[in-house]
């Protein structure tokens, strides 16, 4: 198993560099000169072309990625062009929150796609099935923004029982945290708990009918129990796939989420650089978002091996 | 209803923002009277914190070091400036007590505050005025170089008094030294890691206490300022968020008490129960064209463009936010025309027609807008091609990011001519440098006449608004006579939003963003 996981650890080092050489390029395609926004007010050929000179956009193209690839190896991402800050203190600043988000957000899902999948999938074709398949379909439609606008008007301004806006931090005041986080994470979750919920319900249905279910229904298993430790394991290799592929999907939700609530996260962060031609901090959130959704993914791989062993020997 | 009347009320429908009418059929739908902020009360609790919410962060706690006009905002309550700019655009006293003018109009000579400190104990005096002056001239990449390139020379007479020698006009540094050239930060500082995001140096009512780039700051009151009338919370946040809803939401739910409001949001935040308040602004909406590509060098072709446009839609379209105008700032102002309304070129298609006739062009001309590529921008140049067309200028529009339409028009000089909001600077001397002269970053074509350029040099040496505004008067008169290569088409208001408890809180003409003064008043409804 560890050699698996450092195997997987190595292949994503290329993977990396091809991502951030990708972006690199991709950001030649921006239009704007950030040289003319950093030249002052008004400012004359000259001070601009100066500028150019000392940001280094003069330099070819692959000079340029080269320095930048060479002092990310150092743990140097570079410093934001209109702040000053290091790429890195602008992203560990606001890592926090976006994890927060997701995180909770995969709980949300979690929670609520596994239960109503179960509760479909083990009574398929019942009233209960077809209510959960339609919730679930309307889920997978539901707009992330969208959702977010109709909770802050409907539990923020309507009833104010929690915060439209804003983050409190888990050290300072956990209660606080739940409290600002409760709306994004529902508006983040529910389109993935209905994905989880249709993923559950297929699996655990056709669990069901295998021999060695009724194999245990005739050892006289209690039902609860074949659900608990048979059913539901062995139904968990394709949730635990899509779990994989929503919560990388999360990552890219939370641009949106963070600008309805007003989120410090690096959402946030990656919009504000993008809008204002920051590239060094567009840069370096889009490798840092992609280092995260490799290891996710590389989580989902090893968990395999826990939900079905015969992966693991092979 | 004629054809084309038809033709632009769909257009103005489907753009999604205007359903009440169509130009020139009804009167133009304008927003509430200009109505003031509550004043200050004697219910005032100075314990209280004060919260802004705002669209866009800072870029460097360090005056010189700024990129952008809107970080200044954050820069106001950490630093005092020579010159305060109050909110009716008008210079006051603030670290400078008072100033004269040399009779040749060169020499600007102002009294400092006594007994005032830079946040870190170093005293405000006449050598740290010379040492901030001079490190804004001269420090690489300064925002402030430019505004204050005017000045050859800076001589300390005595510690309550400093010169300003200038090669041209100094009276234009009275305004300039209002805005970020002229904040003071403690000389003890200019060295130090890391002032552009704990600024230590500071001279004004505040110091910043926390900041998250990006997303908030935090200023808490400093001890015996020397104007308490300015400070009347004890703690002022500056929140930030890019989303119009998020920001309204804010202050409908409390998280916020003060934001400011777009078009869009006016009507959704006085059914929220908000206060609204708004007052005229200097900021407008422009047609800027590159008399070095097109017919634009000619100027009957400006002149007819200017009367192919009837305003009035672009305030339509804009649930009356921006009123009908023809010069860049508006008249009320003291940099401006009186005499030029929003009428001046009347809407007259025949006329233009005529204009186009004789410049040769019977057929029209086509040419390429360039435009920020925001819905509000884009819809503003889908009214002006509907009526450009109706004369027979045939217009292509180009939506661009706003980094791209800057660099487009003013750097490589590749567009025809761009759609852009334009803000007020500290001084309006700034701003007709830019579009007016020759050598203006506004004004690709270079175009310019000896009778502008004189005057704008004769509107920089003048001492006082009242000195000045006449020569004004006579600079845009003449820049109306000219049909200069920019189409001011529309002036901007500028509202805020708040909770019933807020008073003090001052909107500047000049789109300044300053909270002198506001306060909490907890008896009041919030």
């Amino acid at each position: 198993m560890l050699g698996f996981f450092l195997r997987r650890v190595l292949t994503a080092i290329p993977l990396l560099a091809v991502v951030s050489f990708l972006v690199f390029s991709l950001i030649l395609l921006v239009p704007g000169d950030p040289a003319v926004s950093l030249a002052g007010q008004n400012p004359t050929p000259e001070q601009i072309a100066a500028m150019r000179e000392q940001l280094g956009l003069n330099d070819p193209f692959l000079l340029r990625y080269g320095r930048w690839a060479l002092a990310a190896i150092q743990g140097d991402l570079g410093r934001s062009l209109f702040t000053s800050q290091t790429v890195w203190a602008d992203i560990t600043a606001r890592m926090p929150t976006t994890l927060s988000l997701v995180a909770l957000s995969m709980v949300i899902a979690l929670i609520i796609g596994v239960t109503v999948g179960a509760v479909a999938g083990l009574r398929p074709g019942t009233l209960i099935d077809r209510a959960a398949t339609v919730a679930a379909s309307v889920g997978v439609a539901l707009p992330y923004f969208w959702t977010g606008m109709l909770l802050i008007l409907l539990l923020a301004i309507k009833y104010p029982l929690l915060p439209s806006v804003g983050y409190t931090p888990l050290t300072e005041d956990p209660v606080e945290w739940l409290r600002h986080l409760t709306l994004p994470a529902l508006a983040l979750g529910l389109a993935p708990a209905a994905i989880i919920a249709r993923q559950t319900r297929a699996a655990l249905s056709t669990v069901m009918g295998e021999d060695y279910v009724r194999t245990a229904r005739a050892k006289g298993m209690s039902p609860l129990r074949i659900v608990g430790k048979h059913a539901l394991k062995n139904a968990a290799v394709p949730v635990v796939t899509v779990f994989g592929i929503e919560a990388s999907r999360l990552i890219g939700g939370t641009v949106v989420i963070e600008q309805v609530f007003a989120l410090p996260g690096i959402g946030q962060l990656a919009y504000q650089a993008v809008f204002s031609s920051d590239f060094p901090v567009v840069q370096g959130v889009v490798l840092v978002t992609a280092a995260m959704v490799i290891f996710i993914n590389i989580v989902v791989d090893v968990s395999y091996g826990y939900f079905n062993p015969r992966i693991r020997q092979s | 209803m004629n054809t084309a009347k038809t033709k632009l009320a769909r257009l103005l429908c489907g753009t999604g923002l205007l359903m009440l009418g169509v130009p020139g059929l009804a009167a133009a739908q304008t927003a509430d009277a200009m109505q003031a902020c509550p004043a200050a009360t004697s219910g005032i609790d100075e314990s209280k914190t004060f919260t802004w919410m705002y669209s866009v962060g800072n870029t460097s706690f360090d005056p010189d070091k700024i990129t952008t006009n809107n970080s200044q905002m954050y820069l106001y309550p950490v630093y005092d400036s020579l010159v305060h700019i109050d909110a009716s655009g008008a210079p006051n006293p603030m670290l400078a007590t008072s100033w004269t003018l040399s009779d040749d109009g060169k020499v600007l000579e102002m009294t400092l505050r006594e007994g005032w400190s830079y946040h870190d104990g170093t005293p405000f005096d006449a050598a740290s005025v010379k040492a901030n002056i001079e490190r804004s001239k001269t420090l690489p990449g300064s925002f402030n170089a430019n505004a204050l390139a005017s000045i050859t020379s800076v001589e300390v007479v005595d510690a309550r008094t400093v010169r300003l020698i200038t090669e041209g006009g100094a009276g234009a540094l009275i305004g300039v030294l209002g805005g970020s050239a002229g904040m003071m930060m403690s000389p003890a500082v200019f060295e130090a890691e890391g002032q552009d995001i704990k600024p230590t140096g500071g001279s004004g009512p505040f110091r910043m206490t926390r900041y998250l780039p990006g997303t908030s700051v935090e200023y808490t009151a400093v001890e015996n300022y020397w104007e308490p009338d300015a400070q009347n919370v004890a703690k002022m946040v500056f929140l930030i968020s890019g989303d119009d809803n998020a920001r309204l939401n804010a202050v409908t739910t409390g998280a916020a008490d003060v934001t400011f409001l777009r078009a869009s949001m006016y009507e959704p935040a006085k059914a929220a129960g908000l206060t609204v308040c708004q007052q005229p602004s200097l900021s407008s909406y422009n047609i800027t064209l590159n008399t070095a590509r097109s017919e634009f060098g000619d100027k009957r072709v400006r002149m007819a463009m200017n009367h192919a446009i009837d305003r009035s839609a672009i305030t339509q379209l804009t649930n009356g936010f921006c009123q009908p105008a023809a010069q860049l700032f508006p008249p009320f102002y003291y940099a401006s025309n009186p005499e030029i309304g929003g009428d001046f070129f009347a809407y007259d298609p025949e006329k233009a027609k005529a204009l186009l006739a004789e410049a040769g062009l019977p057929d029209g001309f086509s040419f390429d807008l360039e435009v920020i590529n925001l819905a509000l921008y884009q819809q503003i140049a889908e009214v002006i091609q509907f009526y450009f067309d109706q004369v027979g200028i045939k217009m292509s529009i180009t939506p661009l990011d706003i980094g791209a339409l800057g660099e487009n028009f003013s750097v490589k000089k590749t567009s025809d001519a761009e759609l852009s909001e334009q803000k007020a600077q500290s001084d309006p001397s700034i701003l007709t440098a830019a579009y007016y002269l020759a050598d203006g970053f506004e004004n690709p074509g270079g175009y310019s006449t000896d009778e502008i350029t004189q005057l704008h040099l004769d509107a920089m040496a003048g001492a006082t608004a009242e000195e000045r505004a006449p020569i004004y008067a006579k600079f845009f008169a003449a820049v109306a006579e000219e049909a200069y290569p920019q189409i001011t088409l529309c002036h901007l208001a500028t509202p805020f939003a708040m909770n019933g408890q807020v008073v003090g809180l001052e909107i500047y003409t000049d789109g300044a963003r300053q909270f002198r003064g506001v306060g909490i008043d907890p008896s009041r409804k919030k």
